[in-house]
């Protein structure tokens, strides 16, 4: 059994035409390419909208990849770039249309739902206040602590000085964390122990 | 750009530090300064549950996952399709806007083109269907947005040139080079379009392809009345059924590179227009 073949040999064989290595590569990524998708438009089928259209972008821009950047990076830039246009297309919906997300999804099982009760609010009081978030500060943090593309990275793609980067990064943790504290949770010592540089 | 690194807010400077230490980018003077204040830890072990908790999320349902990478695979093979073709036939740098054919018969091919393009849209019109596409979230990427990408602020692009580049919305950066969809040899298209013009054809001359791009946007697609079993790519849309030279015909307009195609039931490409 051959071992597994690197962003970088797949993207090769995918710019060749090899069509197994497309179906790999993009099957690889797809998870992280919804995760961002799902932050940034908050919403499960926006998400799969945007990953959907992230996808063919990536297959359009393939031949024009060069590799200077990390496959990865130039993935999620691009998964960024179909949220937003998924968010812009969403704010021009009538409020009175019934979302896919109201609907039940029998085939989406949310797999944290056996978790704590207090867990899941933490989550829900999460995710409402990403939603709440401007964009200026929400894309930011979940660039970093989604796709976790460095802070460099998160410049080049927004096109903004890396020291806005980091201040909005700070700005935007902090509003989230805010959320988190006036709704009562404590920071639990139990949970991932921080990561000292 | 303006950096907005520089604030007097002492809040924000521990929040900058908490951040940079959470994410490994503090020096060890920063380091030393977060351990040695309890607050300034707190405020780290919070970003780190905002992290944690923003890191967990649920997993990308089945159905969505797999429609969304058989769609590019579809996409991924509809280029490679159209690439030998392409790459066959250039297309002539004084007159992009038609697929290559014989030039002596440009002029007919353009006009019958788009006469077909515009019996398309007036059929459509005439079915009284030009809404709003806002529900065709599975289409392309619409590149006049994403042009039109700017903050909340409205005082800088959301995503870089670079970035707007790899979704195919850079001026001018995609040279007008696709042929026709199909595969069809120059000889057999030209044979095909040679005896259009029939009398009384009520298929309007225009002049310049150029006229096309004033047309309003066709937003419904015309089911045929024919058996017309030719697979379309998700980003071909049908604009209306035509009667071609006595055989049934789909027009049908890509949505991403404009092209549009007149194909039989066969997937026979009678006539196509670039953009």
């Amino acid at each position: 059994m051959q071992p597994p073949l690197d962003d970088r040999a797949l993207v090769a064989a995918a710019q060749a035409g090899d069509r197994a290595a497309l179906d790999q590569l993009i099957r690889t990524h797809y998870d992280r390419i919804y995760a961002v998708c799902r932050r940034i438009t908050g919403h499960d089928s926006d998400a799969a909208d945007a990953a959907q259209e992230a996808l063919i972008a990536v297959v359009r821009g393939l031949p024009r990849f060069d590799g200077r950047s990390a496959f990865s990076t130039w993935v999620y830039r691009i998964a960024t770039n179909a949220s937003l246009d998924e968010l812009r297309r969403r704010r021009r919906r009538p409020m009175s249309v019934v979302r896919d997300d109201d609907r039940p999804d029998h085939e989406h099982v949310d797999p944290v739902a056996h978790r704590p009760f207090e867990q899941i609010a933490e989550r829900e009081v999460l995710e409402a206040a990403l939603r709440d978030l401007p964009d200026d500060f929400r894309i930011p943090v979940v660039l970093r602590d989604v796709a976790d593309l460095d802070y460099q990275e998160i410049a080049d793609t927004l096109d903004v000085p890396l020291g806005t980067v980091k201040s909005r990064i700070a700005r935007g943790r902090g509003m989230l964390g805010a959320a988190l504290e006036r709704h009562g949770n404590q920071p639990p010592d139990s949970r991932r122990p921080t990561e000292a540089p | 750009m303006s950096d907005e690194t520089l604030s007097p807010d002492p809040e924000h400077d521990g929040a900058l530090l908490a951040a940079a230490y959470l994410d490994g980018h503090a020096t060890p003077e920063e380091r030393a300064r977060v351990e040695a204040s309890p607050q300034l830890m707190a405020m780290v072990t919070t970003f780190a549950q905002v992290r944690d908790g923003l890191a967990d999320v649920p997993p990308a349902p089945v159905g969505p996952r797999e429609r969304g990478v058989a769609a590019a695979l579809a996409e991924f093979d509809r280029l490679q399709a159209a690439a030998p073709v392409a790459a066959a036939a250039p297309v002539a740098p004084t007159a992009p806007n038609v697929v290559p054919m014989r030039s002596r018969r440009w002029g007919k091919v353009l006009t019958v083109a788009a006469g077909l393009a515009l019996v398309g849209v007036v059929g459509v019109a005439a079915l009284g269907s030009m809404g709003g596409s806002d529900q065709d979230s599975s289409s392309a990427v619409d590149p006049a947005e994403a042009r039109t990408a700017v903050d909340a602020n409205g005082d800088a692009p959301l995503v870089s040139q670079e970035a707007l580049d790899t979704v195919g919305v850079a001026g001018g950066s995609e040279g007008g080079t696709e042929t026709t969809a199909g595969g069809q040899s120059e000889s057999s298209t030209v044979a095909t379009i040679g005896s259009i013009d029939e009398p009384g054809s009520p298929v309007p001359q225009l002049e310049q392809s150029s006229d096309l791009r004033t047309l309003p946007e066709p937003k419904v697609a015309v089911a045929p009345s024919f058996s017309f079993e030719c697979p379309l790519a998700d980003t071909q849309e049908i604009l209306a059924e035509v009667t071609y030279q006595g055989t049934p015909a789909v027009v049908v307009r890509d949505t991403v590179t404009g092209v549009i195609s007149a194909l039989d039931s066969q997937c026979t490409v009678l006539a196509s227009l670039q953009p």
